[in-house]
């Protein structure tokens, strides 16, 4: 069955490659949202199997998200792995605490993004 | 042991030897006794008498007015009875033989002096006794009325011969006769001397007789003499104690029971004697003292009973005698007091004399009973008083017949044996004491000695231990006081020590600086007590050497000092904590760093100061401290400020314990690291912002690359080449990035030396809107300014990056078909002072004056007030995604910041959302080329 995934990324350039990362290699099906708010509507309202989520961007950030996500019952269980250039060991610690399935920092390698989700997920991959 | 013996001879102010004591009372009670018997009776004896003068003389006055009533007061009855015979015709006033004989009758019956009747013709009969004191009739015939003749009578009044004849007789001249005719009825006549014999004094009752017409027949009259109621107050006066006496009231004498006459003869003739006058002093001073008492005598209208204060003290009575023919005299009565006391006077002094002889033989038995039973006591007490000496005596002989004195003498005896053995008991266990007591005086470690309590002190003995504390030798100490050999180091504590001796008889733990032989100083504990030894007070001192000590405690305070001060003084915060977390001692510097004063600091404790997301760990540090885990720890801990903001802090606390390990307190050195924390959390943060912004074009880069390199999009050459521009883009953004970091490192950290020189203002506006001309014309932005022809002192490229920065911002921020305003003025220190400035005023000195001030406006959508400072700060845009949607690396006003700065200016922004924005910024006019 065609995965479905959520790219929520406010860098427009990073969005599109997140997005090509993922059509390019799999035949999994990719939709983005540019903010967290656009992002939580998407994702209360179209089914996915992972999200992609940026933690810095402007207005509502990732963290937030997360929390949103995970307050509704319609989105409590969709597997998050964060795409985010905090590298920090604050960072880090925080991303601990969190209920995510993974963690994928900037700059990620795009060739590989596909194969790195589907091994945090535990999905097999067919290159397209 | 040497002890303070008890004041010896028990010495009573107020003691009475035991004789006096038994005989004063008793004599004083018979002294009392006798007295108040004696005067009692005295007293009752008088009261007697004074009883016994009243009756006495109520007793003669009644008497002596009856006899006047009965001899007075009979002449004027007979002369009624006569008037009645001749009015009833049983007499015969012409038949004058027959009333010669019934008057001579009468005078012989009644002891008349004269019984008589005088004619209105002036004839006259009458019967009495004569000149010579013969009886006789005398007659003047109414035939012959100038010739009077006088017969001599017998018993029975007969004739006998005329002894006598008178020519020219004047009877009706007479008192007698002319004052009742002059009344018209019955009267007394004055009173006169009889014809020429001394001593005697008559009264005449006389009554005028008339016919039944009225018409003066004559007067019929009897004379008394007076001279009769002296012999008969004689009488009643029989011991002549006293005297009685009757006077008129003009004060003429009448009777008297003195041996006086009342009419004595003066120059021939009798005159009357005023009582006055008499020559019987009481009678004299009597009469002047019933003048004085009542105002003279006409006043006493009652009788009355007086005791005038005349010698003698006499009694006297005083009583009026009136009749109803005109008769007032007054009887008194005098008795001396002499005549009752004289009895009871003799009566008292034989009492008197009894008394004595009583109090006599009293005295005299007390004495002897006194002496009977004091003699044995007294013994007993000399034998007690020479014990008490110390003289021992043998047993007493008991040599008296009392009972309980020869028992007194048994338990005497007695008890003297029981003192001689205890007394022996206790000079062996004194003789014991005092060699025990000289052994420990000798072999004390304690310096002792012993000194006269006199103003000398000098020393009689001190044992080793003084010789070893003064150095002196035993010789050279002994007979010397503390002053001789200069012990003392000051006068005053030698002044302080001898007053409380004196005070309070001993002294304890007094501290004294002594000096030594060599010179040598210290400290000793004296304690003084005076005693008696050998019958001397002495004064014993037992001295304790503390110089050591005292160095000690000394070096100790310095130390405790030096501790204090490098305590309070620390840089550092400094506390000691109990292990409650209570803090019991603070410096100033923890004081300063958490911003309570001392007292209120101690008021706290580690939990109340400490964050809550601190305090966890804090306390387990302390608890591995306590349980000897580890020796000290150190940790970043936030304390609360009293303000109520965090103070990061560094901590760093050991644990005292006391020798047997137990823990005691904590102490914490506490060093203020805000700074520091703020900067390395700025630093933090910065590293942070700077990781992620590179990251982010160089993920745009990396995710390119990729994505060209997998050959995915080979076969879209749009795709591919849009791929490929985005990956240049994002190398043009990194570019910038890094340069702006690096331009604003070497800005903020002083590694850049702009080069300054004159630039004009038009040059350096004109390159910057060339530079940004494009971005405006892109944006449809005009760019509107007026030139002015300054110049300002600067480097020139330097401020055209600032005028870029700022005009790419306002372009980038300004809808279209705006304009942005460049204004270039003038300004002193004056405009800022204005107030057009408000939010500069804290800042003006940093504003050099004069200086031009640059200012860029825009129409854009403004800033809000709180990021109106912020913005100048790195990464710090109002929006986030600003720097994707507009460009920019968010660094901009930061390097703008820091190029005013360096050029001595400020840069400051106003703005109201939604209207516009205006950046100001200031750069010194270039007045002369440095």
């Amino acid at each position: 069955m065609t995965k479905c995934i959520l790219i929520i990324e406010d860098e427009p350039d990073l969005r599109q490659i997140a997005r090509l990362s993922i059509e390019c290699f799999t035949d999994w099906q990719a939709d983005t949202a540019a903010t967290g708010v656009e992002g939580l509507q998407k994702a209360s309202t179209l089914a996915f199997d992972a999200i992609l989520l940026d933690i810095s961007m402007p207005g509502m950030d990732g963290f937030q998200v997360v929390e949103h996500l995970r307050s509704h019952p319609k989105t409590q269980t969709i597997p998050v792995i964060l795409l985010t250039a905090k590298v920090q060991p604050n960072d880090q610690h925080r991303f601990a605490t969190m209920d995510v399935t993974g963690i994928i920092t900037k700059p990620f390698a795009s060739e590989t993004l596909a194969y790195q989700v589907a091994q945090l997920m535990g999905w097999s991959i067919e290159s397209c | 042991m040497p002890h303070r013996s008890q004041s010896s001879g028990l010495k009573q102010p107020w003691t009475i030897p035991l004789r006096w004591m038994l005989v004063v009372p008793f004599a004083v009670q018979i002294v009392a006794g006798v007295g108040i018997v004696g005067y009692l009776s005295y007293r009752s004896g008088q009261r007697a008498v004074e009883t016994l003068a009243e009756e006495l003389m109520h007793e003669l006055d009644h008497g002596i007015q009856q006899h006047l009533k009965s001899y007075v007061g009979r002449a004027q009855e007979i002369n009624q009875t006569n008037l009645t015979a001749v009015e009833t015709g049983v007499l015969d006033l012409k038949d004058f033989d027959a009333l010669g004989q019934y008057f001579y009758r009468q005078m012989r019956q009644f002891n008349f002096s004269y019984v008589n009747f005088g004619g209105a013709d002036g004839s006259f009969i009458g019967a009495g006794y004569g000149l010579n004191q013969a009886r006789e009739i005398a007659e003047i015939p109414r035939s012959n009325p100038n010739r009077l003749s006088t017969y001599s009578v017998d018993d029975q009044g007969n004739r006998l011969q005329l002894i006598d004849l008178e020519s020219h007789p004047q009877t009706n001249q007479a008192n007698w006769y002319r004052d009742a005719v002059q009344a018209g009825k019955p009267i007394w006549s004055s009173i006169y001397p009889y014809g020429d014999l001394p001593d005697h004094i008559s009264i005449s009752a006389s009554a005028p007789v008339y016919d039944p017409q009225g018409k003066l027949q004559g007067v019929l009259g009897i004379d008394l003499e007076l001279t009769h109621l002296s012999r008969v107050l004689q009488t009643l006066n029989h011991d002549r104690s006293g005297v009685i006496f009757i006077i008129e009231r003009s004060g003429l004498m009448i009777a008297s029971s003195a041996a006086e006459s009342p009419a004595p003869i003066v120059g021939g003739q009798a005159q009357r004697l005023a009582a006055r006058q008499s020559r019987e002093p009481l009678i004299r001073d009597v009469t002047q003292a019933l003048i004085e008492q009542f105002g003279g005598l006409k006043a006493i209208a009652q009788p009355a009973l007086l005791r005038p204060d005349l010698a003698g003290q006499p009694f006297v009575k005083v009583t009026p005698y009136r009749d109803d023919y005109g008769l007032d005299w007054l009887i008194v009565t005098v008795i001396p007091e002499a005549k009752f006391m004289g009895e009871i006077r003799a009566n008292a002094q034989q009492t008197w004399l009894l008394c004595g002889l009583v109090l006599l033989v009293t005295l005299s038995g007390s004495l002897l009973t006194a002496r009977w039973i004091a003699q044995p006591i007294l013994r007993l007490t000399h034998a007690s008083q020479a014990l008490a000496r110390g003289e021992w005596q043998e047993a007493m002989e008991k040599n008296s017949s009392t009972t309980e004195i020869s028992l007194l003498f048994l338990s005497f005896n007695r008890m003297l044996e029981q003192l001689k053995l205890s007394f022996t008991r206790i000079k062996t266990a004194l003789e014991e004491s005092e060699e025990k007591f000289t052994t420990i005086f000798m072999t004390s470690p304690d310096p002792i000695a012993i000194t006269t309590a006199d103003q000398g002190g000098h020393y009689l003995e001190v044992n080793d231990s003084f010789l070893t504390l003064t150095e002196y030798s035993r010789e050279e100490l002994i007979g010397k006081n503390s002053a001789e050999l200069e012990l003392s180091l000051d006068l005053q504590q030698d002044q302080t020590l001898r007053r409380l001796l004196e005070t309070e008889g001993s002294v304890r733990d007094f501290e004294f600086n002594y000096r030594t032989k060599s010179g040598k100083t210290g400290t000793a504990l004296l304690s003084l007590e005076t005693v008696e030894l050998d019958g001397q007070l002495r004064i014993i001192t037992i001295a304790k050497d503390i110089s050591d000590r005292k160095r000690a405690v000394a070096a100790l305070r310095e130390s405790e000092e030096r501790f204090r001060r490098a305590f309070d003084d620390a840089a550092i915060g400094m506390a000691l904590v109990a292990l409650d977390g209570k803090l019991f001692q603070v410096n100033r510097a923890i004081c300063q760093i958490i911003g309570y004063s001392e007292p209120d600091l101690l008021q706290q404790n580690f939990q109340t100061l400490t964050h809550p997301d601190d305090l966890s760990m804090g306390l387990e540090n302390m608890r591995r401290l306590v349980s000897g885990e580890q020796h000290s720890f150190q940790m970043e801990k936030r304390c609360l400020h009293k303000q109520g903001h965090v103070v990061w802090t560094s901590l760093s606390v050991s644990l005292i314990r006391d020798h047997q390990g137990t823990p005691l307190y904590l102490v914490c050195q506490v060093q203020d690291i805000s700074d520091r924390h703020s900067a390395e959390r700025i630093k933090d943060e910065f590293i942070a912002v700077v990781s992620h912004e590179l990251r982010t074009p160089l993920s745009a880069i990396r995710g390119s690359l990729g994505l060209l390199k997998s050959g995915k999009l080979d076969h879209q050459p749009e795709k591919f080449n849009q791929i490929l521009q985005m990956a240049v883009n994002n190398s043009d953004r990194l570019v910038q990035l890094i340069n702006d970091i690096l331009d604003l490192e070497r800005l903020e950290s002083g590694s850049v030396q702009l080069v300054r020189g004159e630039c004009h203002v038009a040059d350096l506006i004109a390159a910057a809107l060339e530079a940004i001309q494009p971005l405006a014309y892109q944006a449809a932005i005009e760019i509107k300014w007026t030139p002015i022809p300054a110049t300002v002192y600067a480097n020139h490229g330097a401020i055209v990056q600032v005028l870029t920065n700022l005009l790419s911002n306002a372009i980038k921020f300004s809808p279209p078909y705006t304009i942005v305003g460049i204004n270039v003025e003038f300004v002193g220190i004056e405009d800022f002072q204005r107030e057009r400035f408000p939010s500069l005023a804290a800042n003006l000195s940093l504003i050099s004056c004069p200086c031009l001030l640059f200012s860029i406006h825009d129409q854009g959508r403004g800033i809000p007030p709180e990021n109106l400072e912020s913005i100048f700060e790195r990464f710090q845009q109002v929006d986030a995604s600003d720097s994707r949607q507009k460009g920019g690396t968010g660094l901009g006003l930061a390097i703008c910041k820091s190029i005013v700065q360096l050029h001595k200016g400020q840069i400051w922004v106003k703005s109201v959302v939604g209207q516009g924005s205006t950046f100001y910024f200031t750069l010194p006019l270039a007045i002369r080329k440095p």
